[in-house]
């Protein structure tokens, strides 16, 4: 996987029949409101990245928009289905892979247990298995154990069992915050090319700002106390992206700047100039 | 404890929320003891049991009650007692030493492995018959066997304890050169403690239930003896009253020793793994 | 800890048996020369107690006995090991009740079933069942409230994992909860063990004219020195090939655990880093 691999726009339609709607989303724990009147729209085929600062809410977010947890009050809806609960529709990677992959399965085990729930028979499941771990790149270590395997190998594995499971929607959450910088690269682009291949949607929550801007087609970026949607915005940089060459575009920078700007003061929100309405 | 009714920052409706589930749990614990004593007297009454199996719990109160009152009980309770203190107490200065010893020489810890394996899976009760063939059913047979079972799970700890000591802070005091003593009473020890405590703790239990195990077997006086005569008498209630007694004895002992665990550890705040 | 850094030669290995062994060795050979030719009627000959033990097995008598009682602890084991997993299960999953509960169950834990043994004998007899039912209950307790600490154990995300990917509930609990307490469930089930040897042996010496336990206490009382000494040695010896057993049965059983990488104990990394990379 070379860094300076251009990744081209997605060639194959979208899987999402629908889109992914949050309406008026708001989180309260006891008396502290966490989300506020959140409002946000994934279509289908998207990449949208959710950016703000630490603690900010955006993990609970997250389990909102996956079923995990019930707002307060607002909707999450996928079509005309209520996210309640979590759906057949809808995968999730989490951030810390050493909590999310179980130790005593075996990688491709940990990769094929959701369809063990469905029903289905071994050996397919092992097929299914090996296939998703082949488009991560670790379909040598299928028969090893997580805590085997590095910290961005682990994450992968993470990946591939969110593929197995067939969702058209992903979501994922500060994904790649648990490895280091060189992974982070790598596994940003294996995003970007499964989701051009496979044609998936998806919602990532992240804390880097160059993160959000490479990956997206555009970053929400919410903020405050509470929480709540400081600003939309489209991200033009061209549907091929490059991890040297995109990062060193001036759009990239402006798109950056403006961000981090809204992030550090929510008052903010990016000038006539930068904005691209 | 007053539930504020005038709810007028929320942080006093936060602070009532938690007091309201806190009584909730409280009552729910309540609930379920008040339950089982319920569901015991109802089984105990109901014969579907043998009386001299399960007395119902009104009648276990009333024994106990009066038990109380009787020098011969107390007397019970100071053996078992006694006997349970005594033995620890040998226990560890047998055992402390040893376990220091292996936990601080790997070839001694190899050793006598197999020894304390085969110590710590024996069931030192069983030496009973054998030991009351030497000394009869007296003090020291119960002592004997008391400090053989707590002496190998004591070992065990304190060899854990010894041997946790990081390989960092091992290699630090050997480049200083520091000597021997100075690193056992400093390093080694303190390091140790911790799970001698434990250890300490574990062995409490352990003795007083071997005394009672050994007055049981061998009519030793104390406890044990009281409960198996009273059920030789009939009196089961009584019987069951001496169980009660002798698993609150344990109870209390073992909270007295984690509390002096915990107080001794209070001392030591550079132990944080 | 030397250990960690030693090289796993062939020579590494044998000086390491060695030093297992030599001091066992020792003490046996100093115990068959000290007590040759004994006539203390207290200790004989160390080679009389053997013979009487070959003699044991060969009538039958002493095989009988440990039948018995092994018949015995493996019941009222396996019966504790069974309710007290799947209670244990049970109420890890469910806070709300395991909070409730938990001042009955810790008063409960501290109780001496050994002291049951009279109670439990004198009212229902010498027979084998009230002795199995003393060994499952003194073996209960300890698997039941380590299975339920182990459940707790398990890291939340892992049971939010399984809840985002739809995994029905009782998949979760054969191929993640029982999985995750495992390890615990093991700690309690060998606490179990030594309790149930225990409690076999106060049973039958107590009230019995069956096992392992009756046959040391009858020799004893009838001054059969070298049988009461053969008995304890055959005790002694099923007691701790039991847990090597039982050892082995973990160490197959939990291999995954033991050698992931832990996140305490200094010396227990060095072990595991030294048994992955060799």
């Amino acid at each position: 996987m070379s860094l300076a691999e251009t990744i081209a726009a997605p060639e194959v339609p979208p899987r999402a029949q629908d889109a992914l709607t949050v309406e008026g989303l708001t989180k309260t724990f006891g008396d502290r409101r966490v989300l506020e009147g959140l409002d946000l729209v994934v279509q289908p085929g998207e990449f949208v990245c959710i950016v703000g600062p630490s603690g900010a809410g955006k993990t609970t977010l997250l389990r909102c928009l996956s079923g995990l947890m019930p707002p307060t009050s607002g909707t999450v809806s996928y079509g005309d289905t209520r996210v309640n609960r979590p759906l057949a529709e809808i995968a999730v990677v989490f951030q810390d892979y050493r909590g999310s992959l179980m130790p005593w399965m075996r990688v491709w085990d940990n990769v094929a247990f959701p369809l063990q729930s469905r029903g289905m028979p071994k050996a397919e499941r092992r097929a299914r298995a090996l296939r998703a771990l082949e488009s991560v790149g670790l379909a040598d270590v299928a028969d090893q154990y997580p805590w085997q395997l590095s910290g961005g190998m682990q994450q992968r594995v993470a990946i591939a069992r969110a593929l197995a499971y067939d969702a058209p929607i992903l979501l994922m959450d500060e994904p790649f915050g648990s490895v280091d910088a060189q992974t982070r690269f790598e596994l940003e682009d294996l995003i970007l090319r499964l989701r051009a291949e496979l044609g998936l949607t998806i919602a990532l929550v992240t804390h880097d700002i160059d993160e959000a801007v490479y990956l997206s087609d555009r970053v929400v970026v919410v903020a405050g106390r509470p929480t709540r949607v400081i600003d939309d915005v489209a991200i033009d940089l061209g549907s091929a992206r490059e991890q040297i060459a995109t990062k060193a575009t001036p759009r990239f920078g402006q798109l950056r700047s403006r961000v981090m700007r809204e992030i550090i003061d929510p008052r903010y929100r990016g000038s006539q100039e930068e904005r691209n309405d | 404890m007053t539930l504020s009714v005038t709810l007028r920052r929320t942080g006093e409706a936060r602070r009532a929320g938690s007091e309201r589930s806190k009584l909730s749990r409280v009552a729910a614990q309540i609930g379920v003891i008040a339950g089982a004593i319920i569901l015991w007297e109802v089984i105990a009454r109901s014969g579907v049991l043998p009386a001299s199996l399960l007395p119902p719990f009104s009648e276990v109160v009333v024994a106990l009650v009066s038990l109380l009152g009787q020098a011969s009980f107390w007397g019970d309770v100071g053996a078992t007692l006694g006997g349970a203190m005594l033995g620890l107490v040998t226990s560890a200065v047998i055992a402390i030493p040893i376990g220091l010893l292996a936990g601080l020489s790997p070839f001694v810890e190899r050793s006598t492995r197999i020894l304390v394996d085969i110590g710590r899976s024996f069931p030192s009760i069983a030496l009973l018959p054998v030991i009351i063939l030497f000394y009869g059913t007296t003090l020291p047979t119960k002592l004997i066997v008391i400090v053989l079972a707590c002496s190998f799970p004591l070992i065990v700890q304190t060899i854990y304890g010894a041997r946790g000591i990081e390989e960092s802070i091992i290699e630090t005091a050997r480049s200083y050169r520091i000597r021997f003593r100075l690193y056992f009473l400093r390093v080694a020890l303190p390091t140790a403690t911790p799970s001698i405590m434990t250890g300490l703790r574990l062995a409490t239990t352990v003795a007083v239930l071997v005394a009672v195990g050994a007055e049981v077997i061998g009519g030793l006086p104390g406890i044990g003896q009281g409960l198996a005569q009273a059920q030789l008498d009939g009196a089961s209630a009584t019987a069951f009253a001496y169980f009660v007694v002798a698993g609150t004895l344990g109870f209390v002992v073992t909270r007295l020793a984690e509390l002096l665990e915990a107080r001794f550890l209070r001392w030591r705040p550079s132990d944080n793994d | 800890m030397t250990d960690a850094h030693a090289p796993v030669t062939a020579s590494a290995r044998i000086g390491r048996v060695v030093t297992l062994l030599w001091l066992p060795v020792v003490l046996l050979i100093a115990v068959f020369w000290l007590t040759a030719g004994s006539t203390n009627i207290y200790f004989p000959p160390a080679t009389t107690v053997v013979s009487t033990i070959v003699d044991g097995f060969a009538d039958g008598e002493l095989g009988a006995a440990l039948g018995y009682s092994m018949t015995n602890f493996a019941l009222g084991f396996f019966i504790a090991g069974i309710v007290g997993i799947a209670g244990g299960l049970f109420l890890g999953e469910r806070p709300a009740i395991r909070g409730a509960f938990e001042p009955m169950l810790n008063f409960v834990r501290a109780l001496p079933f050994v002291a049951l043994v009279p109670i439990f004998i004198i009212a229902l007899g010498i027979s084998a069942a009230p002795k199995i039912a003393l060994i499952a209950l003194g073996c209960l307790w300890p698997v039941l409230l380590n299975t339920t600490d182990g459940v707790r154990a398990i890291s939340p995300s892992i049971l939010e994992t399984s809840r985002s990917y739809r995994v029905g509930s009782a998949l979760r609990l054969r191929r993640v909860t029982l999985m995750g307490a495992l390890p615990q469930i093991f700690a309690g089930l060998r606490v179990a063990l030594s309790v149930g040897i225990v409690m076999v042996v106060v049973s039958e010496m107590y009230g019995s004219t069956e096992g392992i336990g009756y046959y040391i206490l009858f020799s004893a009382q009838r001054f059969a020195i070298a049988e009461t000494w053969a008995g304890t040695f055959v005790l002694a010896a099923v007691g701790y090939l039991l847990n090597v057993v039982f050892v082995w049965i973990e160490h197959l059983t939990l291999g995954w655990y033991e050698r992931r990488a832990p996140r305490v104990r200094g010396t227990r990394t060095a072990r595991s880093a030294q048994k992955v990379l060799a």
